[in-house]
């Protein structure tokens, strides 16, 4: 990590959408167009080796299908957002879903939580099961679903409260058994933030810098120990340095949950992630496989081109 | 004033880029000054006018300025500009360290009023009756039982508590009780009939006296929040002695003769105690501003130096319409001994009234609206509707609560018959604080919906989906996320609403209250005066001294209400600005 190579084309958002989660594409306002693949195969890998070619090639750890969505179609009012969905996310590692702005990578991620039952405009067909479950059955409710899957969001949005009870939120409102502070220092650790707040953890949340507060929101994610981590381009109003540190964090993690990650940033997605599922224009998923196969060989035309950088 | 707007110069020159005429822009400019300017200016002679009406400065002797000049007015002026020049927050912080008494002396003064109208006895019963349920509940923390259980406990106890078994309102109890040992069954049984209020009220024969119920209702809470606030900042030991010494103050007060121990034990607990904490805080924990103390300190000393040497020297102040007596007797045919305590104590009654009906509803209704509702055509059109009542004029107000709340919309006075048994309806009493209460509730209550709503909307979405994505039910997005960060808003909001409320006097003019009452209210259902309806009463009066002195004097003590309530609302948006950002 010390010697890891900040390359320039890092998608540095510092937009300030107050709304970005209602909006079906979040990050309209990202750019991409710096996104080489060259800079993909040949940039250093975290751990200063380089034979890897940035690619974390565990796909020989990944498991069994957790997430299965069977026909996902979704609908805002009368646009079409994501067209025929069919993949199979695997149980623990890294899923990454990348493809250019508005291509409905963000609405498919809110699927599987149901956080598209909060717009009222959205409408969404089929099925999808979590561990054997269709979450769009009738007697699932949202609420519990939403317990067993953890969410990270674009922009850090702690609660103005203190560290701990930022922390301590999902233990609270889901009425968790058990210590408590354990659990906070736990969470807090594995989110490798408990050596920069371990003295102030009745402080704001909001007193934190914004790479703290984006750990700050995963510590709170995964406190109540959920089954799946979503995350929304969680590096993307972040610093460079900040966005290390979450890579870092989304490595360590995938051992333990099932991580699945939105990103506009390829080098991100190829570097953290064990699948890749590239969505373009038109909310259609058109490649979905074993991140190396996609960034060195893919399959499809659109997906090479888009990778390569001819559009997108 | 500047009119003449046709002034337009010819903007050709000769060579270079010429130049572009702005007489229009600078004219019209000056015109919104003057605009800006000719209300205040109109409303500050008005208040000076007003102001020089109830205090008449030119009464006083000329020593008596001459020596508050010396004593208090140049020390002050000269520690301020000191510190302006040297430490500007350690100014601020003087600044604060005077706040502070004069905010607990507004305090103790609104308590000591409220006080008036309420029996202590009748506070000490329903205070032990409260303190019942309060006791099970942290009872029910400290073991550790679950929700359920602590509000099942809580609900069952406080029930028996304030009501009594619900069942044994058909035992019979015996009137009076002996204070004797054989006869504690007794006693035990009526409690449990009655509820703690009625039976404390008609049952215990040694009722504690006023102070000893301040002693056991004010001072002991004072005591031991004061113990919690210190033991957090400093030591458990520290929080314990402070807690000692606040119980200390509260009895030494025992031993002083010039007013009511009552009195001066609320005048302690709600000025002297938070002073001295400030103070001992400022000393403690900031020593670069801890110099800004002499302000407040100078202030205090100057002001007692100047009554003590005015009194040495036997020079008279201003005699002010305005003064202690004043604002403590009752209104009476003689201007020199009239005074506004009935309606101000009415006024003050209102606003709790006010403040009990309206905030409940108005913070509930903008929830609803904000949280829950869908967004179809009927929520945009009460949406539309509230905005629209916000304007409607008072005195159709004043109608509406005269029409439901005092002839229950023309079915007072009727007898139905239900069940076999007949109840004959009966509205509340005509000018009852209740009503008038409720009727000024009605006019601010689209006003406390707005601005709650304004504040509830500020609360960024982000938030919400943080909270939705944890699985948070709805409820506990808004109790945990939403209500918190968007109290200081709502609260900003209904105190300027209330602010507005206690000028109000065409509903309580329609609602029949009184405009010249000689006792305060002493319950919900008595007939109630207030301060606008008072100085109403005082402008009408054939006595030249009615119509210049006491009236004046009247208005001042209502701007002075409405000024404490609006630095209230300013008061509680910077606390929370402060700790949130």
């Amino acid at each position: 990590m010390t010697d890891e190579t900040v390359t320039t084309d890092e998608s540095v958002s510092t937009e300030s959408e107050i709304t970005p989660e209602i909006d079906p594409d979040p990050a309209s306002a990202s750019d991409l167009e710096s996104d080489q693949p060259s800079a993909a195969t040949t940039s250093t890998d975290r751990n200063g080796t380089t034979e890897s070619a940035g690619f974390n090639t565990t796909e020989s750890s990944v498991g069994e299908a957790i997430i299965e969505a069977r026909d996902i179609n979704v609908w805002y009012d009368d646009v079409q957002a994501l067209t025929d969905i069919t993949m199979d996310i695997p149980e623990q590692g890294v899923t990454a879903m990348i493809g250019p702005s508005g291509c409905g990578k963000s609405t498919f991620l809110r699927c599987i939580n149901r956080m598209n039952d909060l717009i009222d405009a959205a409408r969404v067909d089929g099925d999808l099961s979590l561990a054997g479950k269709n979450v769009y059955d009738s007697d699932v409710d949202p609420v519990a679903l939403r317990r067993r899957v953890g969410m990270v969001f674009q922009k850090p949005n702690p609660f103005p409260k203190s560290i701990y009870d930022n922390v301590a939120y999902g233990l609270k409102i889901q009425d968790v058994d058990g210590d408590h502070d354990e659990i906070v220092e736990n969470a807090l650790r594995k989110a490798a933030l408990w050596d920069e707040v371990s003295g102030r953890l009745d402080e704001s949340g909001l007193e934190l810098s914004g790479g703290q507060q984006q750990r700050l929101c995963i510590a709170r994610a995964i406190a109540p120990d959920p089954e799946v981590l979503l995350m929304d381009e969680p590096a993307s109003a972040l610093d460079p340095v900040a966005t290390s540190q979450i890579e870092d964090l989304i490595d360590s993690l995938a051992e333990e949950y099932t991580v699945v990650i939105v990103t506009h940033n390829m080098q991100q997605a190829a570097r953290i992630s064990d699948k890749t599922a590239v969505f373009l224009t038109g909310g259609e998923l058109v490649e979905f496989d074993d991140t190396q196969k996609i960034f060195e060989n893919p399959d499809n035309q659109r997906v090479e081109d888009y990778i390569t950088g001819k559009f997108g | 004033m500047a009119t003449d707007t046709n002034t337009n110069t010819n903007t050709e020159t000769a060579s270079g880029f010429g130049e572009v005429s702005r007489i229009r822009g600078v004219v019209f400019r000056y015109v919104l000054l003057v605009a800006t300017l000719s209300g205040l200016v109109s409303l500050g002679m008005l208040l000076t006018n007003v102001a020089v009406d109830a205090i008449r400065p030119f009464s006083a002797d000329p020593g008596w300025y001459a020596t508050y000049l010396v004593a208090f007015l140049c020390p002050s002026v000269l520690v301020g500009l000191f510190l302006y020049s040297n430490n500007r927050d350690a100014l601020a912080v003087g600044v604060e360290g005077l706040f502070v008494p004069i905010a607990g002396l507004f305090g103790a003064g609104t308590l000591l009023l409220l006080f008036e109208a309420i029996a202590f006895y009748v506070w000490f019963a329903w205070i032990a009756a409260i303190a019942v349920p309060a006791l099970v509940y942290a009872g029910c923390r400290a073991l550790d039982l679950s929700t359920r259980t602590r509000t099942i406990a809580v609900l069952v106890i406080g029930w028996i508590a304030l009501l009594g078994v619900p069942v044994s309102r058909f035992v019979a109890v015996p009137d009076t009780l002996p204070l004797t040992i054989e006869s504690i069954p007794s006693h035990v049984l009526t409690l449990l009939v009655l509820g703690i209020p009625e039976y404390i009220q008609f049952h215990v024969l040694t009722i504690p006296n006023r102070y000893l119920t301040y002693l056991f209702t004010l001072a002991l809470p004072a005591a031991l929040y004061m113990g919690h606030r210190v033991r957090h900042k400093e030591s458990w030991r520290f929080g314990l002695l402070t807690s000692a010494l606040v119980i200390i103050a509260a009895l030494s007060v025992v031993f002083q003769i010039v007013l009511p121990p009552g009195t001066v034990l609320i005048l302690v607990l709600a000025a002297a105690v938070p002073t001295a904490y400030y103070v001992v805080m400022t000393i403690r924990h900031r020593p670069d501003v801890r110099i800004g103390l002499l302000f407040p300190a100078v202030i205090v000393v100057g002001a007692l130096l100047g009554r003590a040497l005015v009194w040495l020297l036997g020079m008279d102040g201003p005699t002010a319409w305005i003064d202690m007596a004043f604002l403590t007797s009752t209104p009476s045919g003689m201007p020199k001994t009239t005074g506004i305590n009935p309606a101000l104590v009415g006024s003050l009654l209102l606003m709790v009234v006010v403040i009990a009906s309206s905030f409940p509803l108005g913070v509930g209704a903008a929830v609803y609206l904000e949280e829950y509702a869908p967004d179809t055509w009927y929520t945009r059109f009460i949406q539309l509707n509230i905005s629209n009542l916000a304007g409607v004029p008072s005195v159709v107000y004043g109608l509406l609560g005269l029409g439901l709340f005092i002839n229950l919309g023309g079915f007072s006075g009727q007898t139905v018959s239900i069940a076999g048994t007949t109840v004959t309806l009966s509205g509340l009493p005509a000018g009852s604080l209740l009503a008038g209460g409720l009727a000024i509730s009605l006019l601010i209550l689209p006003i406390v919906i707005i601005s709650s709503q304004e504040a509830i909307r500020s609360v960024p979405d982000s938030l919400r989906q943080a909270s939705f994505g944890m699985g948070a039910t709805q409820w506990q997005t808004i109790k945990n996320v939403v209500l918190p960060r968007s109290i200081p808003g709502i609260l900003t909001g209904t105190i300027l609403a209330i602010g507005r409320a206690v000028g109000e006097t065409a509903p309580l003019i329609m609602v029949l209250a009184a405009d010249f009452k000689v006792t305060p209210p002493t319950s919900l259902f008595d007939k109630t005066s207030a301060l606008p309806l008072q100085v109403y009463n005082w402008a009408f009066l054939p006595d030249e001294a009615f119509r210049h002195g006491v009236l004046a004097a009247g208005v001042v003590t209502m701007i002075v209400v409405l000024l404490s309530i609006n630095s209230i609302a300013i008061v509680v948006r910077n606390k929370y600005e402060t700790e949130q950002q």
